[in-house]
């Protein structure tokens, strides 16, 4: 069609706007792309990574390693393990390094240059690692004061974000990263090193679920004997003494009743001799009475092993009872009460529980009487000693009548009869009852965590996938808009040269033709720019995607171009374009050709509001405005955009830094220590805390994200709230409120997956403490409720460094490594919110060039009459400009705030992956900011564009018509 | 008759706005002949001439052209009638400011599948030189002229012109009067002249003169004076 000529010339005229539009397609389709592809591209490498070298399914660790027999236990019912101990050694420049032995099945390396070592004294480093130590394959390094040779460079997959901690919130790769040895190499390091980690792998196949496996490996077996950290030894050994006293007990019993027989039958033998003299008798007293006083002494022993054994009994039947859901504690005295209540309330309706609450009853109560038939021989004990006692009185007052001898034997002979009636019941007794009760339930397991939940295997793919999906959101309404402004423009041209397109009707064209002609220009510019910034986003994917390499650890990348981005950033925008253009060109088009003849344009209602209280100035601003409401609207969609974009880059500006500073002052004690074997007794200048690490269900992921409990008391120097309240009152961090959503007087259920159980907490208030996620809550009460002793600690707060013994540690928390950790996550965000102000700046000033411009041509004919009447430029600006500047102040005045809003609410969702609660702040100095781009913005189009007003000739109004 | 109306009127507006325009208009034309609508400003030519060519609509009476009652066709049979039978001429133009002279042609030359020679059209109309230029550098003489040869490209039968003579001056007025007329001679193309000066009631075959909505005067000329005669 030979209409379609004028479409070049139609560009050629307007290059600017088109050429700004396509510029601007190409750049938010570019920067989409990329973002989008580059998370495809992390997404597609980690995953063949993973494949290639066997990801774990998940990972456990244990105190005492597993037998051979038990790996084959395990991997009968379908779980293939790998051990993969490691230890925590010194590296250079203070770093720490992970050394694991070469992995055969599970979690291999993935090498990027060299080979695995295969030596004593050969070292295989992660590559972020090796390159920020500056060494190379083939250099050598000093780690735990030995040189080892660097054979190779590579990743594993397990520890693509190379964390120290599971819940660390960022890596530092220059200060912690792993390495692996062979295993002779490696053998040798164990045997140097207390601090092993018995860590597994495992990979499951079959039906077998995560769950089954942890149940079972609960339950393992495992030999005492074999617990090779010392600190846990400790832990086993005071919990085997309890056992040892008793028998001990026991045994010194036997003892003194052979003494004591050998008293009694010294004794006879001196009665018997009691003529044969008194000399014989004293020493025969005497010994009697050594007998019996040993005999004594052991009974307090004796009573405390009972009693403690007591203790552990109520405690498990209190452990018990809390797996079944029932809020009471009871104690030696109530137990068969409450026991019974609950007999009776369950009346039958559970026979299971019912008769496993009678055989708890029935055990107890043997126990019990036990204890009594304990307690009566002590009696016995005691009244043969007191006996004795008189028996040597009576001894030393012989002289004084042989009656008291006679009362003495006799009270002796009772004594002696009731002890040895009891005593072989009561080393049978004592004997079954510690093979039979005091088999404490040593758990090996210390660790349970799925691949699914392990932020080291997680952490990049879901980092990756935020950034994707906010980046194709935004990139759908930037495209919208762009595809608007296009119809915006073509309704422009299309009013400019509708008695032309009537005469055309007049002359027989239809509308099917003009709309078929009308398109090609925007659709040809659309796909075009969609097809280029495609294109330039699949070419930047190497740009954009080098912060994520250098972050986290995976092998080199391949591009890939994944069919749904070619749709995304392709089809989608050609059709949005298609769509927004048919619609209002097909409008524009169906007015009828007389109309069109006589420049008929459809008045806006609004055009004809009454202004007459205004000066001419603000009525002819105003007129001007609503004449080009359409415009008017769309420039503020289009600034809203803009807006949006800013706020948001500075709301991650904002709330970055407001967390590097927060975690800065919110956090009092300099050190914190997490001990896995705290010591019997603390540190003086240390503050005792009980930590547990607990989970939550995140509402914005669906999953769940670990928090961390703290136990504090009252006289805790680092926290000033008050801990008073209910048993299940805790004070959370506003790092929690904001990342869970919880608020004062929640109930919250936090879960230990380890255990599989449920505990409700009541949130009673929440305080500020940025970093990480934590809830805080009475010692006492916590120490309660997770059933330990009353002064259990695990936990040091302090000011200074401690001197604790290594093996004791499981993390060291400072505050400048958290500050530091928050500082590079600033440094991190930083490319972003450049890139995003950057992006929006560009939009805001394109958008109003554009539009202000439109506005402008299609005034030319009335500001150059205006210029004819004598109007100077001053005034032509006032009246022209004056109207932009109310669309731009309306339009800033309410993005601010409704972007503010929006923001607030989906940047959680942004942030949702990082183990910290941020929330979108913007500082005032922000705001500033940012009203200073959006006024510099404004003036440079305005200049701009009175360049152009200058340009308006007053001939023009002689070369056109209106 | 090529063109017949039969009583039509047109009305715009409804109360207090509400204008008869057109109150009963009856007459008929030959095919290939002239005919000059004469009359006072708002006495109602355009809207006549408009609802001739079927751009406007009218509240009764009939227009048959060609013996197709075109007051009863819907939008796209209307169209379709414009494409095939019509050409329009503008008081002002309306050509495609961004195609040349030729182009602007074959705009038109496209709506049709028996189109007149360009070449010997530009010549006629004497536009070859100007063929390659654009609107906005033409005089409006040889704006209208390129007007008119696409309103002819497609040969018409019949033309409808709406004041084409209005925005020029007398020397391009009578050279456009002369083409009108060689035009139909040469292609026996039937014209409706809607035009206030008076001066062509002399070249044309039929005169209607309009008052107020009605026909105020209707006659044939028996006696042709040649456009290049024409003085006024
Ligand atoms: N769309 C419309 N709405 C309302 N009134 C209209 C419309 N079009 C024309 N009129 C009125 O109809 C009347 C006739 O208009 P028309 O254009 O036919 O006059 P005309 O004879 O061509 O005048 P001129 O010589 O000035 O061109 C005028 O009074 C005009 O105001
Ligand atoms: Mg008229």
């Amino acid at each position: 069609m030979i209409l379609n000529k004028r479409i070049n010339r139609e560009l050629k005229e307007n290059w600017v706007r088109y050429g700004a539009l396509a510029f601007l397609i190409i750049f938010s389709l570019g920067l989409v792309v990329s973002m989008a592809g580059s998370t495809d591209v992390v997404n597609y490498t980690i995953d063949k990574n993973n494949e290639k070298n066997q990801l774990e399914d998940g990972e456990f660790s244990v105190y005492v390693p597993l037998t051979e027999n038990q790996q084959q236990e395990l991997k009968k019912m379908g779980a293939r393990t790998e051990a993969t101990f490691y230890v925590d050694i010194p590296g250079p420049e203070k770093s720490v390094l992970r050394v694991f032995k070469n992995r055969n099945d599970i979690n291999t390396i993935e090498l990027e240059a060299g080979r695995l070592a295969d030596q004593t004294g050969q070292i295989v480093l992660e590559k972020h690692y090796a390159e920020k130590h500056g060494i190379r394959v083939g250099q050598s390094i000093e780690v735990n004061q030995k040189n080892y040779l660097v054979t190779g460079i590579g990743t594993a997959p397990d520890y693509s974000n190379v964390v120290q901690n599971v819940s660390d919130v960022l890596a530092d790769l220059k200060q912690f990263s792993i390495g692996f040895v062979d295993e002779t190499e490696f053998n040798q390091l164990l045997a140097d090193n207390l601090n092993v980690d018995y860590n597994y792998s495992y990979q499951l196949e079959g039906n077998l679920t995560a769950l089954e496996l942890k149940e079972k490996l609960v339950d393992l077996e495992f030999d005492k004997t074999r617990v090779a950290n010392k600190y846990m030894q400790e832990i086993i050994d005071t919990i085997e003494k309890g056992k040892n006293d008793l028998s001990g007990g026991v045994n010194k019993l036997a003892d003194g009743t052979q003494e004591l027989a050998n008293g009694t039958s010294s004794l006879k033998q001196g009665t018997n001799e009691l003529a044969d003299g008194a000399g014989s008798l004293a020493s025969g007293t005497d010994q009697l009475s050594d007998g019996l006083e040993e005999l004594t002494s052991a009974n307090a022993t004796l009573n405390q092993a009972a009693d403690d054994v007591f203790q552990g009994m109520i405690a498990q039947v209190n452990g018990t009872f809390e797996n079944m859901g029932m809020p009471v504690t009871v104690t030696g005295d109530n137990y068969s009460t409450v026991i019974d209540g609950f007999i009776k309330t369950l009346d039958g309706s559970d026979p299971n529980a019912v008769s496993a609450l009678t055989t708890l009853k029935t055990q107890l109560d043997s126990y019990r009487a036990f204890k009594d038939g304990l307690r009566d021989y002590t009696n016995g004990v005691e009244s043969a000693y007191s006996g004795s006692v008189e028996l040597s009185e009576g001894a030393n007052e012989l002289h004084q009548g042989s009656v008291a001898v006679v009362n003495g034997v006799n009270a002796l002979s009772n004594g002696s009869t009731e002890l040895n009636s009891g005593m072989g019941e009561l080393k049978n007794q004592v004997t079954n009852f510690i093979n039979e009760n005091m088999d404490y339930q040593y758990v090996n397991l210390i660790t349970f965590l799925e691949a699914d939940d392990n932020q080291r295997i997680t952490s990049c793919k879901s980092d990756a996938a935020i950034n994707k999906n906010a980046a194709l959101i935004a990139g759908v309404m930037i495209l919208t808009l762009i595809a608007y402004m296009i119809s915006v423009f073509v309704i422009q041209t299309i009013d400019k040269e509708s008695a032309v397109i009537g005469a055309l009707y007049s002359m027989g064209y239809v509308k099917k033709e003009l709309l078929r002609h009308f398109m090609i220009l925007p659709m040809v510019v659309v796909t075009a720019a969609s097809l280029l910034g495609t294109a330039l986003g699949f070419m930047l994917i190497d740009e954009n995607i080098k912060e994520n390499v250098a972050y986290y650890s995976y092998p080199g990348y391949t591009i890939v171009f994944p069919p749904y981005l070619l749709i995304y950033g392709i089809l989608l925008p050609i059709s949005i374009a298609l769509l927004v253009n048919y619609m209002v060109i097909n409008h524009k088009l169906s007015l009828e050709p007389l109309k069109l003849l006589r420049r008929e344009k459809k008045q806006h209602r609004l055009a004809n509001v009454d202004l007459k209280e205004m000066d001419f100035i603000n009525r002819y601003r105003i007129r001007q405005l609503l004449r080009e409401i359409r415009g008017n609207i769309t420039m503020f969609f289009g600034l809203f955009l803009a807006i949006l974009l800013m706020v948001f880059g500075f709301s991650i500006y904002g709330s970055v830094s407001a967390y590097v500073s927060n975690v800065a002052s919110d956090v009092a004690y300099n050190y914190l220590y997490l001990l896995k074997y705290p010591m019997e007794t603390a540190p003086s200048d240390a503050t005792k805390v009980y930590t547990e690490s607990l989970t939550a269900d995140l509402y914005l992921t669906g999953g769940e994200m670990d928090v961390t409990v703290q136990g504090i008391d009252d006289q805790n120097p680092y926290f000033d709230f008050p801990l008073d309240g209910e048993k299940n009152d805790v004070i959370i961090s506003d790092s929690v409120a904001n990342k869970f959503g919880y608020q004062v007087g929640d109930e919250i259920t936090l879960s230990d997956n380890l255990t599989d159980r449920n505990y409700n907490f009541r949130v009673k208030a929440v305080i500020n403490f940025a970093s990480g996620l934590y809830i805080f809550m009475d010692i006492k009460d916590m120490r309660e409720l997770f059933g330990q002793e009353e002064d259990y600690y695990n936990t040091l707060m302090s000011d200074q460094e401690l001197d604790i013994e290594a093996g004791r540690i499981a993390t060291v928390i400072t505050v400048d490594k958290m500050v530091a950790a928050a500082r590079q996550m600033f440094t991190m965000m930083y490319g972003l919110v450049i890139t995003i102000l950057g992006a929006s700046v560009l939009l805001f000033v394109i958008v109003m060039y554009l539009l202000v411009k439109m506005m402008i041509d299609k005034s030319t004919f009335s500001i150059s009459l205006i210029k004819v009447f004598g109007y100077n430029e001053r005034e032509i600006k006032k009246l022209y400009l004056g109207t932009t500047f109310y669309t731009v102040a309306f339009s800033t005045l309410v993005a601010i705030p409704l972007s503010k809003m929006i923001i607030n609410k989906v940047f959680p969702y942004m942030v949702s992956n990082v183990s910290a609660g941020m929330n979108a702040t913007m500082s005032l100095q922000s705001d500033l900011i940012m009203v200073a781009i959006i006024l510099g913005a404004y003036a440079s189009v305005n200049f701009m564009i009175s360049r152009h007003l200058k340009k308006i000739s007053l001939a023009e109004v002689l070369k056109t018509r209106e | 008759m090529f063109i017949e109306v039969n009583d039509i009127k047109k009305s715009y507006g409804e109360g207090g706005s509400y204008v008869q325009v057109l109150k009963g208009i009856t007459s008929g034309i030959k095919k290939g002949q002239i005919c000059a609508i004469l009359g006072p400003s708002g006495s109602g030519k355009s809207t006549l001439l408009n609802t001739i060519g079927g751009l406007d609509t009218i509240d009764s009476g009939s227009i048959k052209i060609n013996n197709i009652e075109i007051s009863k066709l819907n939008p796209k049979e209307l169209s379709l009638y414009r494409r095939n039978l019509l050409g329009f001429i503008f008081q002002f133009y309306n050509l495609v400011p961004n195609l040349t002279v030729k182009e602007n042609i074959q705009v038109c030359e496209y709506l049709t599948k028996t189109p007149l020679d360009l070449n010997e059209l530009l010549e006629i109309l004497g536009l070859t030189e100007h063929q390659k230029k654009f609107p906005s550098q033409l005089s409006g003489g040889q704006q209208q002229r390129c007007a008119i040869a696409r309103a002819l490209i497609k040969n018409p039968e019949l033309l409808l012109c709406d004041e084409p003579t209005g925005a020029l001056d007398y020397q391009a007025s009578r050279e456009i009067l002369m083409l009108i007329e060689k035009i139909n001679k040469k292609y026996g193309t039937t014209m409706l002249i809607v035009t206030h000066n008076t001066a062509i009631k002399e070249m044309v075959h039929r005169v209607i003169k309009i008052k107020d909505g009605q026909i105020s005067e209707d006659y044939a000329n028996t006696v042709l004076k040649p456009a290049s005669q024409l003085e006024w």
